[in-house]
């Protein structure tokens, strides 16, 4: 492929070519930007046929030119494309309905349907989920359940965009037992990944690009070579197991100034009579970060909601010690925001602070650039930049992140520490709920680990290796 | 016994009932059928949209037909008069004319979402009014974005009330920046909803062979055209 793009004169894919063979993993990686999700998109044919693109070349699936296929026609008995956001793509009230929307679309008759939806339903752990409504499943059964509705049929070629982000290491692992079974099978499986350590083990190819261009290709035995690993860390890839570095000293700050925050028998609910949490307690040091994991639908989300005291059913305490409370930011970035350019953002920002754009703006590397977009409009990693900005403007005692690392790549994600370890020295505390062993082991003073609605302290670097150990990384 | 109908049924139900919303234009002809969908809405609806989002657009509707009827039909007798505000009976009738529109919209449409399954209905609305399969997919799939919408509301509220901006949906002032997220991120998940739909196999749909008409149908038409003639006669008896 030569060239593709959204609209004429513009080129956001600039030459890339490979090719898969029957039961091959191929992983794309790249930082954020570099063209991943457009490839995607090219090869299923939902560039030419659906957003009006165009594609200079040809994308051969199993003898069918997918860039040529009729207006409106998609590949779909050939290719299943499982997209990044689960939130965007599910389409029907429970997984049942969900799973068979696909197999109708296909032709499937209603017994056959419903018999094939259950068992694909089965395969995807979501069992006794299937009348379930999907806004009760958790982040993970949401994305086995867009896999499952992606690929009921077995099509030959499955893509998968970002499958790792926003769910915990044992939806990871479900989701890497599902590639190796569709290799097994002799399906051809593509996937774009910033993560691309959870897969190394299974894959057959890599592919390196940027800006649109591919820029290496290595095979897997060369993939597994930990000196190549290390050379592609410039790539904002992520590719190697996580360390612990030699600079981090591990409560370094816990003795400062005082206790920002107390939680004592903290218990929540969303039901009378069913607790989700119970018996929290902890407290944290000005300038700590902490981090919290556990799986998802453990109650990360709502425990950061009680403290920021948005989520009321509760009872316990929660003592923030001064009157500038704890600063929710939230795993979506657009909910944060009020105006309709990043300069008139940041203008509001600075009216409701005190702290003035010029201040503001520097914190922002790519102000000058995108001042003039909406704010929606910026690269999800800008956006997460400027919600975190926009929270630090507000000079709380505590932030408080909900997953604030999904989906940056590794550029974005050392950007970004360096922001939070910059606050945090100067006295602000962070609360961080996240799936991400990263965060863990190159950020986090402290770690608490929420299962089974009780919570107890781990260390960070131990809880890092539990994670990825569950997750399966090579 | 279990009463069959088809889910387009419903569909046209809640389609006519909110036709007489637009057409009549007096209270006597929208009270007894905004009543009745009010409340068969409530029964039947409230589980499958939060009333939280309910009472937000009861709120702005409540608040757009006030200016509505203050600004452009404040003429008739005197009602209330204070020093700031006088209200005539023009601004009532007018303010209570919008407001039963909408319960009647609204809980036509509640009926309808309270009794079909989305699935049902997009099958529906191909097999027995043979609409194409793309406009009965959008149609069923705006449903399905109304617990989202709920849910983008209160997650903008919270973001709010961190940035110490008004959190009043009823200020118009505030009106803006709370839809300004709401919109782009709706238009973000249409758009993939739609390519995610269409890798799905949408345009593949083979279209199914229609159903006979069953006694829950005639009863859903028989409930439709007496509201229409309670719509059309009580404005000439009073």
């Amino acid at each position: 492929m030569n060239a593709a793009g959204y609209r004429m004169n513009e080129e956001i894919i600039k030459g890339i070519d490979f090719r898969g063979l029957d039961g091959e993993l191929i992983l794309v990686g790249g930082s954020s930007g570099s063209g991943k999700t457009t490839l995607l998109l090219t090869v299923s044919g939902v560039l030419t046929s659906l957003l009006g693109g165009w594609v200079d070349g040809v994308v051969t699936v199993n003898g069918v030119n997918t860039v040529k296929m009729p207006e409106n026609a998609v590949t779909t008995k050939l290719v299943g494309l499982v997209l990044q956001d689960p939130e965007k793509q599910v389409l029907m009230p429970t997984p049942l309905d969900e799973v068979l929307f696909t197999l109708e679309n296909l032709g499937y008759e209603e017994k056959d349907a419903v018999k094939t939806a259950v068992s694909v339903l089965g395969r995807f752990g979501l069992t006794g989920k299937e009348l379930t409504h999907v806004e009760s499943l958790s982040g993970g059964e949401k994305r086995r359940l867009t896999l499952a509705s992606a690929t009921p049929h077995n099509p030959y070629l499955v893509m998968l965009d970002e499958p790792t982000a926003s769910i915990d290491p044992w939806g990871v692992r479900e989701v890497r037992r599902y590639v190796a079974e569709l290799i097994k099978e002799g399906h051809v499986v593509l996937i774009v990944e910033h993560k691309i350590k959870y897969f190394i083990d299974l894959a057959e190819k890599f592919i390196l690009i940027d800006s649109g261009r591919k820029v290496a290709e290595f095979s897997g035995d060369e993939l597994r070579s930990r000196d190549l690993l290390r050379g592609l860390r410039h790539s904002g890839v992520d590719v190697e197991p996580v360390h612990e570095p030699a600079e981090k000293t591990y409560g370094g700050r816990r003795a400062r100034d005082g206790v920002v925050l107390r939680v004592d028998s903290l218990e929540c609910w969303y039901e009378e009579g069913r607790p989700i949490m119970r018996g929290i307690s902890f407290e944290l040091m000005r300038g700590e970060i902490l981090a919290l994991v556990g799986p998802n639908g453990s109650g990360k989300t709502t425990l950061l909601k009680s403290i920021a005291g948005f989520h009321k059913k509760c009872s316990g305490e929660v003592r923030v010690a001064t009157d500038k409370r704890a600063f929710y930011v939230h795993q979506t970035p657009d909910y944060m925001f009020l105006e309709n350019t990043l300069a008139k953002e940041l203008r509001h920002v600075a009216l409701r602070t005190g702290v003035s754009v010029e201040v503001l703006s520097e914190r922002l590397p790519f102000f000058t650039l995108k001042k003039e977009l909406p704010p929606y409009r910026l690269s999800l990693g800008q956006r997460r930049w400027l919600t975190l900005a926009i929270a630090w403007a507000y000079s709380p005692e505590l932030i408080l992140l909900d997953e604030p690392t999904a989906g940056l790549d590794l550029h974005l994600l050392k950007d970004l520490f360096s922001f939070i370890k910059t606050v945090s020295e100067r006295g602000t505390s962070f609360i961080i709920s996240t799936h991400d062993p990263r965060v863990l082991s190159e950020l986090a003073d402290r770690a608490i680990l929420l299962e089974e609605g009780k919570a107890r302290e781990v260390d960070p670097f131990k809880a890092a290796l539990m994670l990825e150990s569950i997750a399966g990384v090579y | 016994m279990l009463l069959k109908y088809r889910e387009s049924s419903l569909f046209i139900y809640a389609l006519g009932v909110s036709v007489i919303a637009f057409v009549s234009n007096s209270v006597g002809a929208l009270l007894i059928p905004s009543l009745i969908n009010g409340a068969l809405g409530l029964m039947l609806g409230s589980k499958r949209l939060p009333m939280k989002l309910l009472l937000t657009l009861l709120v702005f509707s409540t608040w757009g037909a006030f200016l509505n009827g203050l600004y452009f039909h404040n003429t008739g007798e005197i009602v209330v008069s204070t020093r700031v505000l006088t209200i005539r009976s023009g601004a009532i009738e007018s303010f209570l004319t919008v407001n039963l529109r909408f319960f009647l919209i609204v809980g036509a449409t509640l009926t309808m979402l309270g009794l079909v399954n989305i699935r049902d209905l997009i099958k529906s609305l191909e097999r027995d009014l043979r609409m194409p399969s793309g406009l009965a997919f959008s149609i069923a799939y705006a449903f399905r974005l109304f617990p989202l919408l709920s849910r983008d509301l209160s997650e903008v509220l919270i973001a709010r009330r961190e940035r110490r901006v008004g959190t009043n949906v009823i200020n118009p002032k505030n009106l803006r920046s709370v839809l300004l997220p709401i919109l782009n991120l709706s238009y973000e998940r249409a758009v993939w909803g739609g390519i995610s739909a269409e890798l799905r196999g949408l345009s593949f749909r083979k279209s199914l062979k229609g159903r006979p008409l069953g006694p829950g149908d005639l009863i859903i038409m028989l409930a439709l055209t007496v509201q229409w003639l309670i719509s059309y006669l009580v404005p000439l008896l009073v």
